[in-house]
């Protein structure tokens, strides 16, 4: 039976695929429709269709076996995510923008994590969870609150806020590596036996091995196959490295990515940031997927829960934009200015899957719900928001 | 030196994992073996490139280091669970094999592919088999302990097994080499041509074997082995025309496609193995190779698409590679080479005698008939697939069998590919790069 459900799951995931450009079609004579536009197709549907395709509510294609022998992808998932974050920090060529923006987008990230993770502990408190629980989920879901995916495509244009978003939101991703690399450094994950700090230094010693071996063999001429070779060795041996280490593969490989910007020959690091790059959609759809078919929604509380992270969030993201952003847009700006910063990044979801593959607690459960649940319903507001906060700083007409 | 320097690099990053490992997870434990065989295998297969052995050969040479009969870094529970992984590319490299065999070249080398295949077919089966029947019988382990009509029965098997190659290797090798021309088309199409026919005999001769040591005659068998050969290619033309119509209509993501779409034919070729086996007790197993090569073939060859397709395959090959032989080096049972040595260097000898006598003769006219014998030395997955059915079909003697045959096919695995990319880079009709 389960044979038959995969034959017709992969005939109409066929079918479905290849009509993509026809339904880009329809969407265009229907993009008119004010707000129509963004609830469709935002990619976060990856995350149901692995649901559908699990065993917790689906029809059980990815099961647990099949999941085990595909654990390489998940791996290779988040360290991905951190290797093509790290990489992009090439500090000499930090346009000075976006290195005199790095203290206002950190302090907007750190604000909003702040004023997450606050509300979450005190509420899991209240729901009875232990002390170390209610830690551990109010600072994964503080860190997970902390990025920002940017403008979204559909209403970009190259305006002077718009630019200063998108700045904004490509260095807050510094703030949720870091806080969950800490959070993966502390007793909670470890039983406290080395010392946290020992954690930490084995996170940013394993960073700079891994890359020192891609600089070191990126000193051949290596073949376009070579460096994939490479490149996927790297990420995986840190990423399962990381993870069998109970770290975080997202800062390991983020330290190794900054390494490899700074450090590698030009050719190199131009040709490891185009696969990356070009391997980054294929990625994230994978992980999704896999992600999805990992998440056991637990029921009753935790979609109530994931509604509050929300609005939690967008609190969060319009008081600490507003206080960052103070010295940077003027007044009748700044005032909507955190709506732009509303839309949720893929990093939160990286992180609650991280959670769930270090630890398979109840708590790891928990965060996942809310975190799916909360970047699937922040993809449909952020549009509105940003269209909002966008037309407010009379950048344009922008439809949502 | 460099090279090197990383090697102690990776040795440290072992050492400090398996000293301080707080999370013993399968996902961990597989994440960390795959990075370190990609990485690791990249390294052994430049430092043999270096002095003229094939990659394919280092990246054995590291799973058989790594191995569960080495230093068991790839312990035999990760290795079954990565086992998964090795599955997934087997369909993966029969895509990439299909979408390498072009009609237009196959019409033109179609002679000489025609009497290669058959003339490897009938001599080397025979040759084998009438050694170890009539010779080599004593060499078996536990030869005492069986009948006649059982080490007949072995003979037969050990004949048939002869003939089947391994496509993966074969291509791996040619890719390396990046070889052109006539001498490598027609060495891969003359490879996957066996291996399908060594299937069709091996379901024959089983039937055979089954007659002569039971004088019952089963056709039961192979007559589902007729349904796995139509169906697999019906399954595969299905499957060809779906990736066509798709790769015709979206753009971009087509790696990932296809190796999803290796992934779900493996899938439902072992689920209609359990489902016909529980429901109707019939031993039916489609071949997911047979499937996927068809399936490369269609689309390369009858689609508008087929360029992008093969581009697609190749631009992710090389990782797919350094995984599978890797673990395949990981996977060779060189225990049981310290029981059957004598009868495995035998047969491996007497294969390779008269692999090499029967290309001499069919291609006799061609320019690099010295050539052909020594590139189809290697053996690998489906070889393996049909001793562990022989193991399932005649528990009585079938681990004897398995055993010479295990240990055959290592050595064919480790000198088969040494040879194929000595042939390549001497034939006059094959253009290398490497």
């Amino acid at each position: 039976m389960k044979i038959v459900l995969a034959a017709i799951l992969l005939t109409a995931l066929v079918v479905i695929g290849s009509r993509i450009s026809v339904i880009h079609l329809i969407l265009a004579r229907i993009e008119r429709v004010p707000g129509v536009r963004h609830l469709l197709l935002t990619g976060t549907e990856f995350v149901l269709v692995g649901l559908l395709l699990g065993t917790h509510v689906g029809f059980g294609v990815l099961d647990g076996a099949t999941l085990s022998g595909l654990a390489p992808a998940f791996g290779l998932g988040l360290a991905w995510i951190g290797l093509l974050f790290g990489i992009q920090w090439d500090l000499r060529r930090l346009p000075p923008t976006t290195r005199a923006l790095i203290p206002a987008s950190i302090a907007q990230a750190a604000g909003t994590g702040i004023f997450v993770a606050v509300g979450t502990k005190a509420l899991l408190l209240t729901l009875g969870w232990s002390a170390a629980s209610s830690w551990l989920g109010a600072l994964s879901l503080g860190a997970a609150a902390a990025g920002t995916a940017g403008i979204p495509d559909s209403i970009r244009t190259d305006a002077g806020l718009q630019r200063l978003l998108r700045t904004v939101a490509d260095v807050d991703g510094v703030v949720p590596i870091l806080t969950f690399g800490l959070v993966c450094c502390m007793p909670l994950l470890h039983g406290g036996d080395p010392q946290w700090w020992v954690w930490l230094a084995f996170s940013v010693g394993l960073g700079l091995a891994v890359g020192l071996v891609v600089i070191v063999l990126g000193t051949y001429r290596l073949s376009e196959d070579d460096l994939l070779v490479v490149l996927f060795g790297a990420v995986l041996l840190s990423g399962g490295t990381a993870l069998q280490l109970s770290l975080s593969p997202l800062l390991v490989n983020a330290i190794a990515g900054v390494l490899i910007a700074n450090v590698a020959r030009p050719r190199t690091c131009a040709a490891i940031r185009r696969l990356l790059l070009e391997g980054d959609r294929a990625v994230y759809i994978l992980f999704l997927l896999l992600a999805g078919a990992l998440w056991n929604p637990t029921p009753d509380s935790s979609l109530a829960l994931a509604l509050l992270y929300v609005v939690v969030r967008i609190v969060g993201k319009w008081l600490s934009a507003h206080w960052a952003l103070r010295n940077w847009l003027p007044k009748e700006q700044l005032r909507r200015v955190g709506l732009g910063l509303v839309s949720h990044d893929g990093l939160a979801v990286a992180i609650a899957v991280n959670l769930r593959l270090l630890t398979d607690s109840p708590m790891a459960d928990l965060v996942t719900t809310v975190v799916l649940v909360g970047v699937m319903i922040n993809e449909l507001l952020a549009p509105l928001m940003a269209a909002t906060a966008v037309t407010a700083a009379g950048e344009g007409e922008v439809t949502a | 030196m460099k090279r090197i320097l990383v090697a102690g690099v990776l040795v440290g990053i072992i050492l400090l994992t398996q000293y301080f490992t707080t999370n013993v997870s399968p996902t961990a434990e597989a994440t960390f073996i795959a990075g370190l065989i990609l990485l690791g295998g990249h390294i052994a297969g430049h430092l043999l490139s270096r002095i003229g052995l094939p990659r394919i050969t280092g990246y054995l040479g590291l799973g058989i280091l790594l191995g569960p009969q080495s230093l068991a870094v790839i312990d035999p529970e990760t290795a079954t669970r990565l086992g998964f992984l090795k599955e997934l590319a087997v369909a993966f490299i029969a895509l990439a094999a299909g979408a390498e065999l072009r009609l237009q070249q196959l019409r033109e080398r179609i002679g000489t592919i025609l009497s290669l295949t058959l003339s490897m077919a009938g001599f080397v089966s025979v040759s084998v088999f009438s050694f170890f029947f009539l010779v080599g019988s004593h060499f078996l382990p536990a030869s005492t302990h069986m009948g006649e009509m059982e080490k007949a029965a072995v003979a037969v098997l050990l004949g048939i097994l002869a003939v089947a190659r391994s496509p993966s290797s074969a291509l791996a090798v040619i890719r390396e080499c990046r070889a052109r021309g006539q001498f490598p088309e027609t060495v891969l199409g003359v490879t996957v041509a066996l291996d399908v026919l060594s299937i069709v005999l091996f379901a024959l001769g089983l039937s055979v074997c089954q007659a002569l040591v039971s004088s019952t005659v089963d056709l039961r068998f192979a007559l589902t082995v007729g349904a796995e050969l139509i169906g697999g290619v019906a399954m595969g033309l299905l499957l060809g025309a779906a990736l066509a119509f798709y790769i015709g209509k979206v753009p971009g993501h087509l790696p990932l496609l296809l190796l999803g779409t290796a992934l779900v034919v493996t899938h439902v070729a072992h689920g209609i193995a359990d489902y016909v086996r529980d429901t109707h007790e019939l031993p039916l197993h489609l071949e997911p190779l047979l499937i996927c090569v068809t399936a490369g073939f269609t689309v390369r060859n009858l689609s508008a698409g087929g360029d992008r397709f093969a581009e697609a395959i190749h631009s992710v090959s090389l990782p797919v590679f350094v995984l599978f032989f890797c673990l395949a080096g990981a996977s060779l049972d060189l225990q049981s080479l310290r029981t059957t040595w004598a009868a495995a260097l035998l047969y491996v000898v007497v294969r390779g005698a008269s692999l090499f006598g029967s290309c001499w003769f069919a291609a006799r006219h061609d320019e690099d008939g010295a050539w052909y014998g020594i590139s189809f030395l290697t053996q690998a997955g489906v070889s393996l697939g049909l001793a562990l059915e022989v193991v399932r079909r005649f528990p009585d003697w079938g681990a004897v069998f398995a055993t010479i045959a295990v240990a055959a096919i290592s050595i064919n695995q480790l000198i088969g590919p040494v040879a194929m990319k000595l042939a390549l880079q001497s034939a006059h009709t094959s253009q290398t790069r490497s």
